[in-house]
């Protein structure tokens, strides 16, 4: 009977510990939030304008003439001859009267050439964009 | 009259007891504590996914005048750098959950710009 009422008083002040540690601790209201950060390559297929968006970009050329690959060619500020060679190129004029000539291959020809400001003139391009 | 001694010295006792209490908590001095707040919790940060990235090149094509993406979930503060090291370009709300960063100031060019980093914050 004796140890039977011991565990009866044990118990009671435990369970009175439990409230008394619970009625002090404070909780604070944190609400959920968002913060993050992601990279991405910048590269020929990434920077392609929209009309080019049907291509598969391998090369980035800043310059006049493209490569054997699936090239950006982008010209300069000034009139120029563009010429994308091989590959099926987008090829961007910029500035100034530019000559654009996409692949030479008539029959594979899928280029886009986009000339910008100026008058441009256009050879072998499948699409063009004054 | 019968006076039972055990009983006696129980009530005698219970008396001395409740005398001292009441000698203790009439000399205890108050002190003022003022309320103070502490306490604990959490909340759950997440990141966002981007989307739909696209270049405005610029009349000059060699430049990169902008650089729009979607976020999944609305934001309030959103950077963009598009070069490893360089310039963080401010990027501003255009509709819904789309951001478009004017990366004119300092002017960027398609190269050296090697890689995109977006950073947002709700």
């Amino acid at each position: 009977m004796t140890v039977y009422l011991r565990f009866v008083a044990l118990s009671g002040v435990l369970a009175a510990a439990a409230i008394a540690i619970g009625t002090f601790t404070a909780t604070n209201t944190v609400p959920s939030s968002r913060v993050g950060q992601q990279q991405f390559a910048i590269d020929a297929n990434a920077l392609k304008p929209a009309a080019c968006s049907a291509l598969n970009l391998t090369t980035l050329v800043v310059g006049t003439n493209g490569t054997a690959a699936n090239d950006l060619v982008l010209g300069p500020s000034t009139g120029s001859l563009l010429n994308g060679n091989g590959g099926t190129d987008c090829i961007v004029g910029g500035g100034g009267i530019d000559t654009i000539t996409g692949n030479g291959n008539a029959s594979s020809n899928n280029d886009v050439c986009i000339g910008g400001p100026g008058i441009d003139i256009f050879r072998k391009c499948k699409t063009t964009i004054q | 009259m019968t006076i039972d001694i055990r009983r006696f010295r129980y009530i005698a006792a219970l008396i001395a007891a409740v005398c001292v209490a009441v000698g203790v908590y009439a000399f205890t001095a108050s002190n003022t504590v003022p309320g103070s707040s502490a306490g604990a919790g959490s909340g759950a940060i997440t990141g966002y996914t981007v989307s739909n990235v696209a270049y405005t090149l610029g009349t000059v094509p060699t430049n990169m005048d902008a650089v729009t993406f979607t976020l999944d979930k609305a934001a309030g503060t959103v950077k963009a750098q598009v070069q490893t090291g360089g310039s963080w370009y401010s990027c501003s709300n255009t509709s819904g959950n789309n951001w478009s960063c004017d990366t004119t100031s300092p002017q960027a060019t398609v190269q050296p710009a090697d890689q995109l980093t977006v950073v947002a914050t709700s």
